[in-house]
């Protein structure tokens, strides 16, 4: 009982004073190391992990089990490794029969602790949306992340897959009742031949052997078939299957108004949507209305103005080249004639020393090679790491503006853009930028958005 | 004409590998030097009797140990393209490749390297990631990271390529050696970045030995922007590096 009550007394606190929201279940776990165990939880626990999306995803889960009535518990706000979910589960629960008092519970999940979180609990679902390229400093490489994520999967737990993404898609492989998801609208598929900077489909996850496609959605993510093992695509039990007018249809059904419309967010949708309705019982009619036109206000994206020009700051996973290719897609699919991008890469870590810059070479700068990307300004301590690889990316040089100074960023940004200005950083970085925002007479049109120390 | 072989860049292809091979041919072409590249991968073979470098990037450990099984079939032309002094650069975890042995501490399987250096590599369940200072030949200065989880023991008669200066892991210890190296021709580091891209001076060197003399000074842009991104990665390091060891006593 003390383990509630101290938790939701330094969760209040700490709500009040701003503070992150792992240092109560962290505190409490040193206290009473079975305090999460010991928790009475509803039937339907969803764990939604992987590379990328996991934040997006469980918000658009919430938002369809909030449409449906169900009373839903998630961490929204992320804090998704062992003592945020701590903080979470505890603050939710009576101090007294110790129950999650709640229809679901949704939890982010970070994929390199689910080995230590599912220890202490085993969620009745997991979704695991892709394993990509992501923070290799952290996570070494995919393989590495597999094989500690699969050390998080507790036998029973009934498994939501991703079937366009082979190596999470093979955690599927001989294990019951699991459902999958996939993309197949033609609209959103590559042309035939693209190339990136980096494939990662190009051996079969399973034998290794070489794998072939029939088509790809985006990188590595596509419909694979090796012939070698025969592990392929399994059949999604919902998929995109159009893209058209600003909408994606669902089974050739449902038709949803998303809020980006882009091949990453397609996967958004249609994970959560197959998760609804496969897991949580909701009809799909409902989830549909619930995700159509829906806008998630996770700050994930912030839209600004400066010296005349309207911009976007679309913040990107740490070294992440996945993360940083949507938002190269995202600013290129924009109908607009004239765009500038500005890159910040500065610290990337407050908490490491991250200093590693080879990520920059796995983003597909080579697309910025068209004739709508009018300027290019890089900024952050590693500007000339970035001016490297876009001058190696064949960016003409007289397109370049390197300006390493941040404090001078601004005056660049607002006197040399041209039309619409996409910036792009990482979550760290994001207040180098916001902060100048404003010296330069700009200003954030939402979300809003404070100062913050950087 | 100068025949670089990328051994396995679509399946070894950590860390932006590819850019290493990519740069040094773009700084031998400011030279006026012809470089011809060619990819030695599965199924694929490459011309080593013509070689004059190789190139083997880092991989995952269970991927090293396929190219391993795959490069055997090539272990005499290897032998003798460094008998004749070609230059190989190795990276990351391939380097066990050319190892004497490499223990499989995951799996407790044992394999048989193709012995180039006098050492012995050990795949651990942990990774560990540094950022390391390094200093070779007369002073200069190398940088980059190295995320492995592969031990290297050297024997008595494998020459270091590096001497560790600062390591934010504390995994090599200030003054140790790091890498191998083989008659200035073998240059085979844990240290990715990649590499040469990140230490441009090195890049230079390869290049000058590839060419045979001294390369003219590059004027690009791209070479230029190289410089800068060192110096300043150097200098953030350095600064760490004093703070690190300033905690430390």
């Amino acid at each position: 009982m003390l383990d509630i009550i101290i938790c939701k007394v330094l969760r209040a606190i700490g709500s009040r004073l701003g503070r992150g929201s792992s240092l109560p279940g962290r505190i409490c776990r040193k206290i009473w190391p079975k305090s999460l165990s010991m928790l009475k939880l509803p039937d339907k626990v969803i764990a939604v992990t992987g590379s990328i999306g996991k934040t997006s995803t469980v918000a658009l889960l919430c938002s369809i089990a909030e449409k449906a009535r169900l009373k839903v518990i998630c961490n929204r706000e992320g804090s998704n490794q062992t003592d945020g979910v701590t903080t979470l589960l505890l603050s939710s629960a009576d101090p007294f029969s110790r129950k999650v008092d709640a229809d679901i519970v949704i939890l982010e999940s970070d994929e390199m602790f689910c080995q230590y979180t599912f220890k202490e609990f085993k969620p009745s679902h997991m979704l695991i949306t892709n394993l990509f390229r992501d923070q290799l400093t952290r996570n070494g490489h995919r393989e590495f992340v597999k094989e500690s994520l699969s050390k998080g999967i507790p036998d029973g737990t009934l498994l939501i897959l991703n079937a366009n993404e082979p190596l999470s898609c093979s955690y599927g492989n001989g294990r019951e009742g699991t459902v999958y998801y996939s993309v197949s609208a033609p609209e959103l598929r590559e042309d035939p031949g693209t190339k990136h900077a980096y494939d990662d489909g190009a051996y079969c996850p399973v034998c290794g052997r070489k794998m072939d496609y029939d088509y790809r959605i985006a990188g590595h993510v596509g419909a694979f078939e090796c012939k070698k093992c025969g592990f392929r695509s399994p059949k999604a039990e919902h998929s995109v299957t159009a893209a058209k007018d600003g909408k994606f249809i669902i089974d050739g059904t449902w038709e949803i108004r998303p809020q980006f419309f882009n091949d990453a967010y397609a996967q958004n949708i249609i994970s959560a949507f197959t998760t609804a309705v496969e897991v949580m019982g909701i009809d799909p009619a409902t989830a549909a209305d619930a995700l159509d036109g829906l806008e998630l206000g996770n700050g994930r994206v912030v839209e600004f103005m400066i010296n005349g020009h309207s911009g976007k700051l679309m913040l990107c996973k740490q070294e992440t080249p996945m993360a940083y290719n949507g938002a190269i897609e995202t600013a290129l699919n924009d109908p607009l004639e004239e765009i500038t991008i500005v890159l910040i890469v500065d610290r990337l870590s407050s908490k490491f020393i991250a200093n590693d810059m080879s990520w920059l070479w796995d983003i597909d700068f080579e697309r910025l090679n068209d004739s709508k990307v009018k300027k290019i300004i890089l900024s952050g301590g590693y500007a000339h790491d970035a001016a490297e690889r876009m001058l190696i990316a064949g960016i003409p040089e007289d397109r370049l503006v390197i300006e390493p100074d941040l404090d001078r960023m601004m005056e660049v940004v607002s006197e040399r853009s041209e039309g619409y200005v996409y910036t792009m950083t990482c979550f760290t970085d994001q207040y180098r930028f916001l902060n100048r925002l404003k010296k330069y007479s700009g200003y954030v049109i939402k979300p809003e958005k404070g100062d913050e120390k950087e | 004409m100068i025949s670089i072989v990328s051994a396995y860049p679509d399946f070894l292809d950590l860390y932006g590998e590819y850019s290493a091979v990519k740069l040094l041919e773009k700084r031998l072409e400011t030279g006026s030097q012809q470089v011809k590249e060619s990819t030695l991968t599965f199924g694929r073979y490459a011309e080593l009797e013509n070689a004059d470098m190789i190139y083997v990037g880092a991989g995952t450990e269970d991927r090293m140990l396929s190219a391993l099984e795959d490069l055997r079939g090539y272990a005499k032309q290897i032998r003798e393209f460094l008998d004749r002094g070609g230059i190989l650069e190795v990276s990351g975890s391939s380097v066990a490749i050319f190892c004497k042995s490499i223990s499989d501490r995951r799996t407790g399987n044992h394999y048989e390297g193709l012995g180039v250096f006098d050492a012995e590599a050990e795949i651990t369940p942990k990774r560990r990631y540094g950022e390391l200072i390094c200093s070779y030949g007369d002073g200069k200065k190398v940088i980059g990271a190295v995320n492995s989880s592969i031990d290297f023991k050297r024997n008595s008669g494998q020459k270091e390529l590096f001497t560790v200066l600062w390591d934010s892991s504390k995994r090599f210890a200030i003054g140790s050696g790091e890498g191998m190296s083989i008659d200035g021709n073998v240059y085979a580091s844990e240290i990715t970045g990649p590499l040469i891209v990140r230490n441009p001076h090195l890049m230079d060197e390869i290049a000058e030995k590839l060419s045979g003399g001294k390369l003219p000074e590059c004027t690009e842009a791209w070479y230029r922007e190289a410089w800068k991104a060192y110096e300043h990665a150097f200098g953030v390091l350095s600064a760490e590096s004093r703070i690190t060891q300033d905690q430390k006593g």
